[in-house]
């Protein structure tokens, strides 16, 4: 103890020494002051931070925790044609406030035409009736059925007879079914993730080279 | 006519919110994979969900959030006041509301001063 307080004695020493010789004229007065002053809230803040990191976080879900619960494999028979019917009506009533259909049927030679394309582009595609018309595969031609999923590069549909198929969006032709006219998609335009492509901007006229 | 700003993604979120409700009682991993979605939306858009939506849904999966479908209800008592406590069947998280009914716990955007106008 004893020794350790003159070790103490010693190095406060050496410190005001070191000071004194180094500190310039007009603050070698202050230097007993400044040496003396009392931090008062360091010590509160210590107690503080205890406190917070005690708090739990309710954290997102890991890709691991996801893929468990099964978010990225649907099952070949998992979802019934039935029960997303009203997915489809839901979507019909949607995409025809978006492109405000009631008033009137653009026409592609009119001025509005790319407004109307690039709307469409920006809306949501889960719900509706897709059909394959053309394709680079000729298995994936005339499957037709509802869109559940939409991910970068696929479409996952069921079909009427309550299968879900996975559809490349890059080689094929897709036809949207608008009950008053229909429209004909290149899936090449659509490699985007469903929500980057709600910012995105079409660029002007791709050739389709299908 | 004026427009809203960011008209077209607040009508896709809105749509997203019916297709997760509707869905929800029948495929509970496909109506998270949709309240996924609506964040996804709000985030790349930078635009704000409404706490009523917010609210339905879970915060760990993004699941929708129905009283036993879903989800299960019950009513806690923390330290006298009573709080709402939700927990996702599908995940297993709990979110808790509090339910006092001499406080008024509305945020600014659902108080009736906050709207403006109403631009159809
Ligand atoms: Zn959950």
């Amino acid at each position: 103890m004893s020794s350790e307080e003159t070790f103490n004695k010693g190095a406060a020493e050496a410190i005001v020494g070191f000071l004194n010789a180094n500190v310039a004229k007009s603050g070698i007065p202050n230097i007993e002051s400044e040496l003396k002053k009392d931090f008062v809230l360091a010590k509160k803040r210590s107690k503080d931070r205890k406190k917070r990191s005690s708090k739990k976080k309710v954290r997102c879900l890991t890709r691991a925790e996801k893929k468990e619960l099964g978010f990225y494999a649907i099952p070949r028979h998992g979802v019934q044609y039935k029960d997303i019917l009203p997915l489809n009506q839901i979507w019909l009533q949607y995409i025809s406030d978006v492109l405000e259909l009631d008033n009137s049927i653009p026409d592609p030679t009119m001025k509005v035409w790319e407004n109307f394309t690039q709307t469409l582009y920006k809306a949501d595609f889960h719900g509706s009736y897709l059909k394959v018309i053309r394709s680079k595969c000729p298995s994936l031609v005339d499957k037709s059925g509802i869109c559940i999923m939409d991910t970068k590069n696929t479409f996952k549909i069921v079909s009427e007879n309550n299968i879900t198929c996975t559809i490349p969006k890059r080689d094929c032709v897709f036809e949207i079914d608008l009950q008053k006219f229909k429209v004909t998609l290149f899936g090449k335009l659509l490699c985007a993730r469903p929500a980057e492509r709600s910012t995105k901007k079409l660029k002007g006229n791709m050739r389709p080279d299908l | 006519m004026r427009k809203v700003q960011g008209n077209d993604s607040f009508q896709r979120m809105n749509y997203l919110y019916q297709i997760s409700k509707d869905m929800a009682d029948k495929n509970p991993i496909l109506s998270a994979y949709y309240g996924n979605l609506i964040i996804g939306v709000a985030k790349k858009t930078v635009l704000k969900v409404h706490p009523d939506i917010k609210r339905q849904l879970c915060k760990k999966c993004r699941c929708f959030l129905v009283h036993n479908v879903t989800a299960n209800m019950k009513i806690k008592k923390k330290n006298k006041s009573k709080t709402v406590e939700l927990q996702c069947s599908t995940c297993g998280a709990k979110r808790s509301f509090p339910a006092k009914t001499d406080k008024d716990y509305r945020v600014w955007v659902e108080k009736p001063d906050a709207v403006v106008e109403v631009i159809h």
